[in-house]
């Protein structure tokens, strides 16, 4: 089998604003990270939930970049044509705890490559999918996002998922896939 | 035969002189298959988009009807411009390429729905690559997702990519291919 299941982590014991995957096996060629997540914060309209990774769990050494493309309920958002040398990297959005009356949690799908740390491949690469709809289309979004951390020849060992604003919901859950 | 997804081959550049790369004798055993890849060029540092991009051809063919094909993303992208191509005579599958001058390499995957049918239409193509320094607004940052289709009435057999003008692809830029089935 090519593509196998490593690990899962959930909000479900307690709302948490983040998850970590650790100890990834460095056994496969490129990861898939799949779920589904919302935040307990009253987020604004238009995206106003923020999923970021912060590869190896660093949060200061200012090594993450992401670029993004996206549409909400609204509009074509603006590009984001790259956001450079900060501590995270978003890969998604979420809804919130304001949207019309009821659970809608985003769907997110992260590609991620080249992460043992070969010079020869450079550093970590992400390609990220997220989307969602709420009943009334107020606080829908589709986005895709690249993104990368500047690990080097550091290989990529663990994973945090951050809800940037408020903690994942009860019920927000990941898995983590390897590719030989 | 239950659901899979197996890794069928890997072909990696090599040698310094890689002008292609490609997967002939592709089984007939899957539904779907799906392409992971990990480039960049050798010596080329493109200026312009359209040095970036790359060429897939399925069973040799370079007749222009069999990839229609479109993508959107940002590809030089500034924040103001929603960059988006699409043709229907074009023979290529355009991605994004890392230039010589990066230290990473373009990373995506490809899949290609139903290769097997032996119907004139119907090769469904979804695609989706990219590629980023972390401190710099580079030449080779990309964001692309692109779709096709294979209008040729075989199944697909062989897979072979090139790089704009037979560039040369760097050495230890793999492409790696898995087959996937979805019955149960």
């Amino acid at each position: 089998m090519a593509l196998e299941f490593i690990a899962e982590i959930d909000a479900n014991s307690v709302d948490t604003e983040n998850l970590v995957f650790s100890a990834i096996p460095q056994t496969y060629e490129s990861l898939r990270l799949m779920g589904v997540g919302n935040t307990d914060y009253a987020v604004a309209q238009s995206m106003g939930g923020t999923f970021s990774l912060q590869f190896n769990e660093e949060t200061t050494d200012s090594k993450h970049g992401f670029m993004r493309i996206a549409a909400d309920y609204y509009q074509i958002l603006l590009n984001i044509e790259g956001t450079y040398s900060d501590n995270t990297a978003e890969c998604g959005s979420m809804s919130g705890t304001t949207s019309e009356s009821g659970y809608y949690p985003a769907t997110y799908i992260v590609d991620i490559y080249n992460y043992k740390g070969v010079a020869a491949t450079g550093s970590v690469q992400y390609f990220a999918r997220s989307t969602t709809a709420t009943a009334a289309n107020q606080y829908s979004h589709n986005a895709y996002y690249a993104g990368t951390y500047g690990n080097g020849t550091t290989p990529i060992t663990s994973l945090q998922l951050k809800s940037a604003l408020g903690n994942w919901m009860r019920y927000s859950k990941f898995s983590l896939y390897g590719r030989d | 035969m239950a659901a899979t997804h197996e890794l069928i081959e890997v072909v990696t550049a090599s040698g310094g002189s890689t002008a292609y790369l490609e997967f002939t004798s592709i089984p007939q055993t899957f539904t779907n298959l799906e392409v992971v890849w990990s480039l960049k060029l050798d010596s080329f540092n493109p200026t312009v988009a359209t040095q970036h991009q790359m060429y897939w051809r399925v069973n040799g063919s370079s007749t222009s009807s069999v990839y229609p094909n479109m993508y959107r993303g940002m590809f030089y992208g500034t924040q103001t411009a929603l960059w988006k191509y699409d043709s229907s005579t074009n023979y290529e599958i355009q991605v994004g390429l890392a230039s010589a001058n990066t230290p990473n390499m373009n990373c995506g995957l490809l899949n290609i729905y139903d290769y097997t049918s032996t119907a004139g239409t119907g090769k469904s193509i979804q695609g989706m690559n990219s590629c980023m320094q972390y401190d710099a607004n580079s030449y080779d940052r990309t964001l692309l997702i692109t779709s096709g289709n294979l209008n040729i009435a075989e199944a697909v057999t062989s897979l072979k990519l090139s790089a704009y003008n037979d560039e040369v692809i760097a050495d230890d830029s793999n492409i790696r291919l898995y087959g996937i089935n979805r019955s149960a």
